[in-house]
């Protein structure tokens, strides 16, 4: 599933994001144009997929993402919006006029939401919205990016605006040579410890939560690998793959992490194949080159068997970012 | 829109008239093509003009008009209608009818700005709905008319047709000439113009500046309209004679000097044309390496 980004401008400054270079590198007109959009769409269907990310920046900050949604729909793909939920008045009435009727099974959002003490009152107000009026479409992600983290606020707007009962739980992920708040890999097992604390509450409403990419096995113990087992019924992973990115400029990369490293036009190859094949070889490469994030995973076991990649990608680039090029180019940010 | 070879037979000849003079009797039993001024005619006229007289097309043109506003009608069903409108507006207005124009037998073609027009019909092809864009002698050919064409010949998805490539396309076989202006009717194996005087032309521009036949529909035989065919397909030849630059240029078998004009550079359209030209060689040769016959089991 290719994730694309509609525009790169995003209306918040969240501590964590780790998009932020990217973001910040792209010029703020970009936006993706209708040939593009039909031109990836194109791509992706050929190549046999059925479903299409669409994120940023803030995808509503694209003035046609209704359209978008509907189109990509129309050519019976699956599409899902990853948001912060913050839409202005103008397109948050296109979008209930046009989608408050779309089939659920054709469209989903994904509502990245933060702790509402942190943040302003208009925006909860904004995210509230929007969560009250697409519930049946949305599910919530959150972001851990420190120890401590509470929970209990996803739960609340799962229970207040009646929201799909799952949660995507994404960690925070350093950027290579930037600062951005996330957990460090010596915080992993206490952030799991954590996490796994507050499973039976999750599970007293009915909650699931499922990992994005980026976690070690190790952060758990086997006792913990057990309970998350039970609770997800078995659909977890430890593995650290390419997400596939495509900017506004049709530019590629691998995952937002790795915005950095290794960036290709679209255009640059014949079909979704060649280009899955072309960046899992890149990963694998810079994998071979820099092990895992911890200096144990070049002897773990569940490295070798494929149980886990070794967490995040980026905590391992981070090492290398200031130091002489004596490695394999790929483990360096582009110029 | 699609149109029979050259070699057609005669007895397909098809008259295109407009709808402001009662064709229902005078045109009775003929094939017809018909320019409706509002689509709320198409269904009424069409009900009226029933099997006796056949209509291949009937043509609704708003030069100011969108698909967003237009009222699609589901009981057009089958009856082939070609829509000539500025653009296709707001697709979160026009989703709703995607559903509805591919069941029906509707060809969209654009006429606004150029780029807006090239998405948009890309927008349709994309979704299976057949459309197109209306080039003029005076299209700018911007990039997005290269693009067009690079995805109606050369896209990895299958998609409905984009005019006037795909009809270009259908008639080239390699050694004829063909040009953007079939999608205006101008084919003399196929179309006949007439006009409420009964008067007949085998383009519109000439129906309209008088340049007609010397005879009319009611006086029509196949001999002569066949010998006034010969004549008018033979005209590009005239353009040989006096070694016009355009039959310099090598893109003249698709365009047989559409764009040109007094004192206006051929060096865009001679560069857009002649990518047109190959891409129709390349669909022309992928066609060919699929002719095996079926075998037969």
């Amino acid at each position: 599933m290719a994730n694309i980004l509609l525009t790169q401008k995003c209306i918040r400054s969240c501590p964590y994001c780790f998009a932020r270079k990217h973001m910040h590198d792209a010029p703020p007109e970009d936006i993706l144009k209708w040939e593009d959009l039909i031109y990836i769409v194109d791509f992706f269907q050929a190549g046999g997929d059925n479903s299409i990310s669409l994120l940023g920046g803030e995808p509503f900050l694209h003035p046609e993402i209704v359209d978008y949604i509907l189109y990509i729909i129309s050519r019976g793909m699956h599409v899902t919006v990853f948001t912060s939920g913050v839409v202005s008045e103008k397109i948050f009435a296109q979008a209930v006029d046009r989608l408050a009727d779309v089939d659920p099974g054709m469209l989903s959002f994904v509502v990245n939401l933060n702790n509402p003490k942190d943040t302003p009152f208009s925006e909860n107000e904004t995210i509230g919205r929007f969560m009250a009026t697409f519930a049946r479409f949305t599910c919530l992600s959150i972001n851990v990016y420190k120890l401590k983290f509470d929970y209990s606020f996803a739960v609340a707007a799962i229970n207040k605006y009646g929201l799909q009962r799952h949660i995507r739980l994404g960690l925070a992920h350093p950027i290579p040579g930037k600062k951005n708040m996330c957990i460090k890999p010596d915080q992993m097992s206490l952030m799991a410890t954590e996490l796994i604390d507050y499973l039976p509450t999750l599970e007293a409403f009915n909650i699931r939560v499922g990992f994005d990419c980026g976690v070690p096995m190790c952060a758990f113990t086997d006792d913990q690998l057990g309970k998350l087992f039970r609770h997800t019924g078995g659909m977890m992973s430890f593995r650290c793959g390419s997400a596939i990115d495509i900017g506004p400029d049709m530019e590629v990369w691998s995952c937002f992490p790795m915005s950095g490293y290794n960036k290709k036009s679209l255009f640059e190859f014949k079909n979704r194949q060649e280009l899955c094949e072309y960046f899992d070889s890149f990963i694998d490469t810079v994998r071979t080159e820099t092990g895992g994030m911890y200096q144990k995973c070049d002897y773990c076991d569940n490295r070798l068997r494929h149980l886990c990649s070794g967490g995040c990608l980026s905590h391992a680039l981070n090492n290398f970012v200031n130091e002489a090029h004596i490695r394999n180019e790929n483990v360096y940010p582009s110029k | 829109m699609s149109t029979p070879q050259n070699n057609t037979p005669r007895n397909t000849i098809s008259y295109v008239c407009d709808y402001q003079w009662p064709i229902e009797v005078e045109l009775k039993g003929k094939s017809l093509i018909v320019n409706v001024n509002h689509v709320g005619d198409i269904r009424r006229l069409n009900d009226a003009l029933g099997t006796e007289t056949p209509v291949q097309a009937y043509i609704y043109r708003d030069a100011y008009g969108s698909l967003e506003t237009l009222d699609v009608d589901p009981d057009w069903g089958d009856i082939p209608i070609v829509l000539y409108l500025n653009r296709l507006g707001q697709f979160r207005t026009v989703a709703h009818k995607v559903e509805m124009l591919k069941g029906l037998n509707v060809t969209v073609i654009f006429t606004g700005e150029e780029s807006r027009a090239c998405v948009d019909a890309q927008i349709l092809a994309s979704l299976g709905i057949h459309s197109g864009i209306k080039l003029t002698p005076d299209s700018p050919l911007s990039d997005s008319v290269l693009d067009l064409i690079t995805y109606n010949f050369y896209s990895q998805m299958p998609h409905a047709d984009i005019e006037p490539f795909s009809t270009m396309s259908r008639h080239y076989k390699g050694e004829n000439y063909v040009s953007p202006s079939l999608l205006d009717l101008e084919n003399p194996a196929r179309y006949l113009h007439v006009d409420a005087k009964h008067r007949l032309a085998f383009t519109r521009d000439d129906l309209l500046a008088g340049n007609v036949l010397d005879f009319t529909s009611d006086d029509a035989t196949d001999t002569l309209i066949d010998d006034a065919a010969q004549i008018f397909s033979r005209r590009w030849q005239q353009w040989f004679v006096e070694s016009h630059p355009c039959t310099f240029c090598p893109a003249f078998r698709v365009c047989k000097g559409f764009f040109h004009a007094p004192e206006k550079s051929t060096e865009r359209c001679t560069e857009v044309m002649s990518e047109l030209l190959e891409a129709i060689e390349f669909e022309r040769k992928k066609c060919e390496n699929h002719s095996k016959k079926p075998c037969q089991l």
